[in-house]
């Protein structure tokens, strides 16, 4: 049983410092610890060292993209197998390889930036990590 | 100066006569001296001539040099008949007719349509009738009337003075006249291949042989009857041969031979016209060269016309095949069997054949047809199966494997050859599209990337300046508040812009997604009036549901679902009048499920309703009551329902309200994977 009061380790992956900065200083408001990852290698490192327990990660990165990370994180442990990741991109989900991934790679979510309000956003990740 | 100039063309001037005067000089010396000649046959009365050859010369003279040469001949037939004896007035008079006959001759015929670009049978009857037979009329008359007035001819011997002249006049037009237009017109064409050459050279020797034969005593080893009648006979098969393989100039000049040796013959008193009296066998002898004359002349006429016809017919029919062979696209015929009857070039270079190992050739054997996807087609599924089958043209992409070059991406026409009603073969016209695919890939990308880039700094005003509407305004006064507030609502039009753009690109690139599943439309719908709600609730406006109770779970993509009822939703709502309500149905109709919104809007008038799916049209209306829509909507709407296999149409009354109509069809959305309408892997 985990203690509701806890607070929830994010994992939040964005090259934009702009958007970086307003996603965290959000999260740490509603009370998460949060982390920060700047490119998909340092994000892919992160996520394995620090074991966050949901990742918002940005699709175009420098290194590697998002996909690639989620791929590999699911690849690489039990801990990789299941965090889940909601993908938080402006990229129109246009390539079919967006899609296959989701799909392929549960739990993933796919949220388009400018169609979300940062509340929504924190709701949809408080969503996910209550499994529903 | 204009000295210099003045004599440049008087030089200039002197020239064209000096050339003009040469011409005229020598025609008048052939005239002449063939008159003259002409002459020392037995004349009748002295004057009439047997063959009066210069009647052709005169003819083919006018022809060829103009109307303006007539001089040559008055010159010339006064000076023949002056000299031979005739009183200055009857020569005269004469010469006036000879003149004549050759002017008004040509006139005719040039009035009637001859022409020298085009022979034919039509331009060799029009010379027989007013070139031989009429116009020889009027120099007879005016002639022998000469005669006559000048007392040199009685009125006893008018008339057959009068026949022999014409006759002779005529015979000279058919025989010398003929021959000279003939070469003259016909020269340029000469064959001069050595197999005809010889063919020609054998002809005239055996036809020089067979006149002896017949009309002189030179070769008498006959042993039938001396001068049989019969014999003259010999003379057609050999004019027909002239005519058939020689033309028109091979079958004057075979004629003139013949009318030379013959007259020599007879005038010698040998041959068949050689017994009895002379000007009775004469008679006899210029009709029946008459008759040969003509006839190898209508038939070489007709002979050649026929060989022009088929050598247009062939050179058409090389044109066209040059032109398929030419088309810069492959072009490939192939009959029922499948059996390759012609390839072009560019179909050659693309599947890497020669023609002699491509025609006659199964089509199967030398590309394999592949679908989009790289897997190789089964025979049923093949475009040329496929275009037997149904007898129609079907278009579509394909990959080519051929093999004995790289695989590569067509697009591709196969069309069903039908000829008197059947179907006899397919014709395939395709077009390597590697470039073309990789240009659309471009294009999408660039899209996607660029709307990636647009809504980057969007979503971040978009963020920053929300936060500052809520808990992280809370210092700011009233008035930085609105402030905010509308940076917050201009960035929200400038974000649903980008996307209406997108949607438009994504549409017109063809690259539209539709991902069916099953899903309750009703739930959509809901969840669609539920967001709309604090937007009606803004005008007062109240939305009122109305669900058949047995509406099926639907296959539909939801996103596109909420793309469509979003915007009809939306423009209900903008168009209506405050305090109103708006309809919305959705009922089962068996095959589809039909979506009614219907408002007590502003209306669209009569005049603009065709228009209104046009992409970034924009009624009157519509734009007094909101001067910031994009009139992207209803053209992305309709767009995606007639992709999805839908359709949508409305009702709408100016101030009275609009109703929209979106039928889906109950089987469910047609599919479309990313890249349908070109070949992606």
């Amino acid at each position: 049983m985990e203690i509701p009061k806890e607070k929830k380790k994010i994992l939040i992956v964005e090259d934009e410092l702009s958007m970086l900065k307003i996603l965290v200083d959000t999260f740490k408001k509603e009370n998460f610890l949060t982390l920060e990852a700047r490119d998909g290698e340092s994000a892919f490192s992160r996520a394995l060292l620090e074991k966050p327990d949901i990742i918002l990660l940005d699709i175009l990165l420098p290194k590697i993209d998002g996909l690639a990370v989620l791929k590999k994180l699911r690849a690489e442990n039990e801990y990789g197998k299941s965090v889940p990741v909601i993908f938080l991109t402006n990229l129109s989900p246009d390539r079919e390889e967006i899609n296959k991934v989701i799909t392929e790679n549960n739990p993933a979510y796919y949220l388009v930036k400018t169609n979300w309000n940062m509340e929504d956003v924190v709701e949809k990740v408080r969503k996910c990590l209550s499994g529903v | 100066m204009k000295k210099d100039a003045n004599q440049f063309s008087k030089g200039f001037i002197s020239k064209i006569n000096l050339v003009y005067f040469v011409k005229l000089v020598l025609l008048f010396t052939i005239y002449y001296v063939t008159a003259k000649l002409g002459l020392k046959f037995d004349a009748v009365s002295g004057f009439a001539t047997l063959v009066w050859p210069p009647t052709g010369i005169a003819i083919a003279g006018i022809l060829f040099l103009g109307y303006k040469f007539w001089p040559a001949i008055f010159i010339g037939a006064f000076f023949v008949n002056f000299s031979t004896g005739a009183p200055v007035l009857v020569a005269l008079g004469i010469g006036l007719g000879n003149m004549l006959e050759a002017v008004i001759g040509i006139f005719l015929i040039r009035k009637f349509g001859f022409t020298e670009e085009k022979e034919g049978l039509k331009n060799t009857l029009l010379f027989i009738f007013f070139c031989v037979l009429i116009n020889t009329i009027l120099a007879a008359t005016i002639g022998v009337t000469s005669l006559w007035l000048g007392g040199i001819v009685s009125y006893a011997t008018y008339t057959s003075t009068w026949l022999a002249w014409w006759v002779g006049d005529a015979l000279g037009a058919l025989i010398v006249g003929n021959l000279i237009i003939s070469f003259g017109t016909g020269l340029s064409k000469l064959n001069l291949e050595l197999t005809k050459i010889t063919e020609e050279v054998l002809f005239f020797c055996i036809l020089v042989i067979s006149n002896l034969f017949i009309f002189t005593d030179f070769l008498s080893m006959k042993t039938i009857g001396l001068n049989n009648p019969i014999l003259v006979y010999i003379i057609f098969p050999l004019l027909i041969w002239a005519s058939l393989r020689f033309g028109r100039s091979g079958a004057a000049l075979a004629v003139f031979v013949t009318s030379i040796i013959s007259i020599w013959g007879t005038v010698l008193r040998q041959g068949p016209f050689g017994i009895g009296e002379l000007s009775h066998n004469l008679l006899l002898l210029q009709g029946y060269i008459g008759v040969i004359a003509g006839t190898s002349m209508i038939l070489s006429a007709v002979i050649e016309e026929r060989s022009e016809t088929e050598s247009e017919l062939i050179n058409e029919r090389n044109k066209d095949e040059a032109i398929l062979e030419s088309i810069g696209e492959g072009v490939v015929v192939i009959d029922t069997n499948g059996i390759i009857l012609m390839i072009n070039r560019a179909a050659q270079i693309m599947l890497g054949v020669e023609p002699n190992n491509a025609i006659g050739h199964y089509y199967g054997k030398i590309v394999h047809i592949e679908d989009k996807k790289g897997v190789p087609l089964p025979v049923e599924k093949r475009p040329f199966t496929l275009a037997l089958s149904s007898n129609k043209v079907i278009t579509d992409n394909y990959y080519f494997r051929p093999h004995n070059n790289k695989k590569f991406p067509v697009t591709m026409n196969t069309a069903p050859i039908i000829f008197e009603q059947k179907v006899v073969g397919v014709i395939d016209v395709f077009r390597d599209i590697t470039h073309e695919i990789e240009v659309d890939k471009a294009k999408s990308e660039f899209v996607s990337l660029a709307s990636h880039q647009l809504r980057t700094p969007l979503t971040t005003i978009k963020w920053y300046s929300h936060a500052l509407l809520g808990e992280d305004g809370e210092n700011l006064s009233q008035k930085q508040l609105e402030y905010v507030q509308e940076m917050y609502h201009n960035n929200e039009r400038m974000i649903e812009l980008v996307n209406s753009l997108l949607n438009v690109s994504r549409i017109e690139l063809g690259r539209f997604l539709i991902n069916p599943v099953s899903i309750d439309v009703r739930e959509i719908a809901n969840e669609i009036i539920h967001d709309m709600k604090p937007y009606a609730e803004s005008k007062n406006i109240t939305i009122q549901k109305q669900y058949d109770p047995n509406i099926p779970p639907a296959l539909a993509d939801p996103n596109l679902m909420k793309i469509i009822l979003q915007n009809l939703l939306t423009n209900s709502i903008k168009y209506s009048e405050k305090h109103t309500a708006i309809h919305f149905r959705i009922k089962n109709k068996d095959e589809e499920i039909l979506f009614i919104i219907s408002d007590m809007g502003c209306g669209i008038s009569k005049d603009q309703q065709d228009k209104i799916f046009t992409k970034m049209f924009r009624t009157e209306n519509a734009r007094t009551i909101d001067p910031e829509g994009s009139g992207l909507g209803l053209y992305i709407v309709k767009s995606i329902v007639e992709q999805s296999g839908g359709r949508i149409w409305f009702t709408s009354e100016v101030n009275k309200g609009s109703t929209f109509y979106v039928a889906l069809p109950l089987r469910g959305m047609r599919k479309r994977g990313p890249g349908s309408r070109l070949i992606y892997k």
